[in-house]
């Protein structure tokens, strides 16, 4: 390919992207000027590295990164800078696997193959639809299959219910299993409707292998028998939610195809994605697209839906979308709860336990401090400890706060020695130096003169673990 | 003598009283039996035997008296046959649920599982219930094990969990010494506070108070088991389960609610009896201590002790002489807090196969709990999605156990 002809296709890319960015922009001044509200200033450079570094990398960015931006803040260049990192494909993957699986392995099956195998799909942009498809149509054994892993989670006693529930939450953002014990309370949905969607899955089951091992096979005399599940007295023929019909045997490649080509699938990861940089769906919370939970600004998820579809469903490009809208680089200052729904203002959001994980190793450079092998054993026992309530919850919500006064306690007791044997640093700190690493910005003089008369009964290292706990670094903002 | 209605009200309230008290009938209008006000759940995770515990069956199992004609148990547990009057076993508990987490959170919530939906679990529902004051003790408190948190009804009601006592008391002792560190937070926090009015903000401002407010509580004294005597401590059992119990025990003197402590290795697929005689070991003397202990203190009749686990095991051996999942037929052990000792609810025949007599459903046992509370068990929450969400699922409280 020629030097001008990838300048030309950049430029036409940059065109694209910058018309994408403008008509988010436009969707929501109209919503604003509706409802009489005023959208907020444009963030500090400090501001959008923090946020922007959090929402694609799952971290802070370094002093070092916070510096070179300061000097030179392309926001745009940032963006593709923080896309095209390892870590960014990392992250999202973390995030996904969460969200598709919880955090505890289940029944047999293993997360963390699972989390490799969705790296490797970013890695190769892979379109979203595909990836959902190879998860929805996995079989044979988890240990070649990774997708198999997710099936098997949701298989736990052979019956197709609970993966029903599962991937209508999840790839529909519908609250289906309410519908499984009596028909939905507000929405059309009845309880045919569920078992008619379930039973897309009435073929499939799950094999014990070993210890951490099963297999995932489709049986061909289930797929033809009825399925009768108890609830609804009579057979549930499968049937998806629009009235198509599968047409073979193959149950589960058709409910992929029909699931992928249906306009839902493209609102709820437009949906899923929006609320992964602002802690906020347009639908919210996201798995509950219901006629009593409507859009906050309709239209504009109408055009995201449209975006991703045209963007063949390419969840960095669609990411690179958002992060570039003035919507997303608002400042969170002045903020409050009316706005902050309709996104004319930054959110204060929760780090995930990752999130929190990451930013703690930033922090105190534990690599650094500790070589990789043990870093790597720390992060891994803080990040469990940081999971540990919501280990067996189900994760589709992944920003919510999940915070508890346990959590408080401990961190507020975390001592930089316990942690890497070593005190924060091996450089000199300052209070000017602990405010860019943790907060991206300078201190105020009020802060700086509280922070100088603590100073005089506790270490510099003492400031820095207190600060570690401030809500200003325990939020995305 | 019949008194009626008419009557009654004919009386101004002073000369009701006289009146009553006169006829030897002031506790026609007293409270009929004590309220609980706090429960202690000692949760036996991997699902317990009945038929080796409770509702012994079968020429393996040999059976002891007890304080209550009415009960015979295992013979693995003697002390806790002493205090048998003290104590109601249902032997009629039945649910559709063998799978562990499945039915952990049934038994933890009064609901069965749903994959993606979160119910409140007891403990929070105790918390909440009990009374709208801000929550500065801990009111749900778990040793050990589960954490089945608050679902909609809000952090504060959330469980404090409690993995090892000693350590939990390290982490105040040191928060104690970090005074300072509240302090700056609170100064440094006031602009960024002060510059974002956001919920979840002030979710977690109210979560670093309540750890601060919590070092001026009495809770962390009533961490410190080592305020007990030797000969307390001895009684209950030098172990995590026994210390557990007698940490709920000064955990509900310093005014929480509701505690769970756990018990592990009830999952006896192999070595059935071996592993339940061991089980049984450290069981026995906490489970009699704690009851005689509560009893001694004047709190038994506010505090109900539920001991269960998540199922009960096969009336028949497997091949490797062990037991397995068996949710159909199995027990659960209760008392104090104003449900009275020494019955039976339900039985299950010669063999422990079915329940034969007054079966027992899991929101029964609920709403047996929640009615000792005195909390209307017919009350309804609206969950994040405005969804209805009754307090029990349909159910009725246990005649049996009614005072």
């Amino acid at each position: 390919m020629g030097g001008s002809e990838s300048v030309m296709r950049r430029l036409l890319l940059v065109l694209l992207l910058a018309q994408g960015a403008t008509s988010i922009d436009a969707q929501l001044e109209d919503l604003w000027r509706d409802k009489s509200v005023t959208s907020a200033s444009r963030s500090t450079d400090g501001e959008f590295l923090r946020r922007v570094t959090l929402d694609l990398t799952g971290t802070i960015p370094t002093e070092d990164e916070l510096t070179a931006f300061l000097k030179k803040p392309d926001r745009a260049a940032k963006i593709d800078e923080l896309l095209a990192l390892p870590r960014c494909n990392a992250f999202l993957a973390e995030c996904f696997s969460l969200s598709l699986y919880g955090f505890d392995d289940k029944f047999d099956t293993q997360r963390g193959p699972l989390t490799v195998w969705l790296r490797g799909q970013f890695e190769k942009s892979e379109p979203y639809d595909r990836i959902v498809t190879r998860l929805l149509t996995a079989s044979g054994g988890n240990d070649a299959n990774p997708p198999a892993n997710w099936v098997g989670r949701f298989l736990p006693n052979n019956q197709p219910e609970e993966i029903a529930v599962k991937v209508s939450r999840t790839f529909l953002g519908v609250r289906l299993g309410c519908a499984r014990c009596h028909d939905h309370p507000f929405d059309k949905w009845t309880q045919e409707d569920f078992y008619s969607f379930a039973a897309f899955f009435k073929a499939t089951t799950r094999g014990y292998v070993a210890n951490g091992r099963v297999t995932i096979d489709d049986d061909l005399g289930r797929a033809k028998a009825a399925y009768k599940p108890a609830m609804l007295k009579k057979a549930a023929p499968p049937r998806f939610l629009n009235g198509a019909e599968p047409q073979t045997m193959a149950l589960r490649d058709e409910f992929a195809l029909f699931l992928t080509s249906n306009r839902q699938f493209a609102r709820a990861i437009a949906n899923r994605l929006w609320y992964h940089c602002f802690g906020r769906g347009i639908v919210h919370p996201i798995d509950n697209f219901s006629g009593k939970n409507p859009a906050v600004a309709p239209k504009l998820l109408e055009f995201l839906a449209d975006e991703i579809i045209r963007l063949k469903f390419d969840v960095k490009a669609f990411l690179r979308l958002i992060t570039n809208s003035k919507t997303y680089q608002l400042t969170s200052t002045g903020g409050d709860p009316v706005r902050e729904r309709l996104f004319a203002v930054a959110a204060v959001r929760p780090l995930t336990a990752a999130q929190s994980v990451s930013a703690l190793d930033r922090a105190l450079q534990l690599d650094a401090a500790l070589g990789r092998d043990e870093a790597a054993k720390v992060r891994d026992r803080i990040g469990r400890y940081f999971m540990r309530n919501a280990a067996e919850e189900d994760l589709t919500n992944l920003f919510e706060f999940r915070e508890t006064i346990g959590d408080v306690m401990l961190r507020m007791t975390f001592d930089s020695q316990r942690i890497t044997g070593k005190g924060v640093f091996a450089q000199k700190l300052d209070v000017d130096r602990v405010y860019r690493i943790l907060l991206c910005r300078a201190p105020s003089a009020k802060e700086k003169a509280a922070c100088e008369a603590f100073l005089k009964k506790a270490t510099i290292d003492e400031l820095f673990m207190t600060l570690l706990n401030s809500h200003e670094f325990s939020f995305n903002h | 003598m019949c008194l009626s209605r008419r009557h009654f009200l004919g009386l101004g309230a002073g000369g009701f009283f006289a009146f009553a008290a006169r006829h030897g009938i002031a506790d026609l209008f007293a409270q009929d039996a004590p309220k609980a006000k706090s429960c202690i759940v000692l949760w036996m995770s991997g699902g317990p035997s009945q038929l080796d515990t409770f509702d012994p069956k079968g020429d393996s199992v040999k059976s002891i008296e007890t304080a209550s004609k009415e009960i015979r148990i295992a013979e693995s547990l003697p002390r806790t046959a002493k205090a048998m009057s003290k104590l109601s076993v249902i032997r009629s508990m039945t649910s559709k649920e063998g799978d562990h987490q499945r039915a952990t959170t049934f038994l933890h919530t009064g609901r069965p599982f749903v994959e993606g939906v979160a119910h409140p679990s007891s403990g929070a529902i105790v918390s909440r219930e009990i009374s709208s004051k801000p929550v500065t003790v801990p009111r749900y408190v778990t040793i050990g094990g589960n954490a089945f948190g608050p679902a909609f009804l809000g952090e504060e009601h959330g469980p404090f969990t409690v993995e090892d006592p000693e350590q939990a008391l390290n982490t105040l002792r040191q928060l104690e010494s970090r005074r300072a560190r509240f302090k700056l937070l609170q100064d440094l926090g006031q602009e960024f506070e002060k510059a974002h009015d956001s919920d979840l903000l002030k979710r977690r401002e109210g979560l670093v108070d309540r750890t601060a407010a919590l070092l001026d509580t009495p809770f962390p004294k009533a961490l410190d088991l080592a305020k007990e005597s030797d000969a307390t401590r001895d009684a209950y059992g030098r172990n995590r389960f026994g210390q557990g119990c007698l940490l709920a025990r000064r955990l509900v003197e310093g005014g929480t609610r509701f505690v769970e402590v756990e018990l592990g290795g009830w999952d006896t697929h192999r070595d059935n009896a071996a592993l339940v005689k061991q089980n049984c070991a450290t069981l026995d003397p906490a489970i009699a201590a704690l009851v005689d202990d509560l009893e001694k203190r004047a709190l038994l009749d506010s505090t109900m002790v539920l001991w269960m686990g998540e199922f009960g095991r096969t009336p028949a051996l497997n091949a490797d002489k062990g037991r397995d999942h068996y949710p159909k037929a199995f027990s659960a052990v209760l008392g104090g807090g104003g449900i009275p000792g020494g019955r039976v609810i339900g039985d299950t025949g010669r063999n422990g196969v079915d329940v034969t007599k007054d079966p027992v459903t899991v929101p029964d046992l609920f709403a047996t709990m929640f009615e000792r509370f005195g909390f209307d068990i017919t009350k309804k929450y609206h969950d994040s999605a405005g969804a209805v969400v009754k307090m029990v699922e349909e159910s009725s409280v246990i005649k049996g156990l009614k005072a």
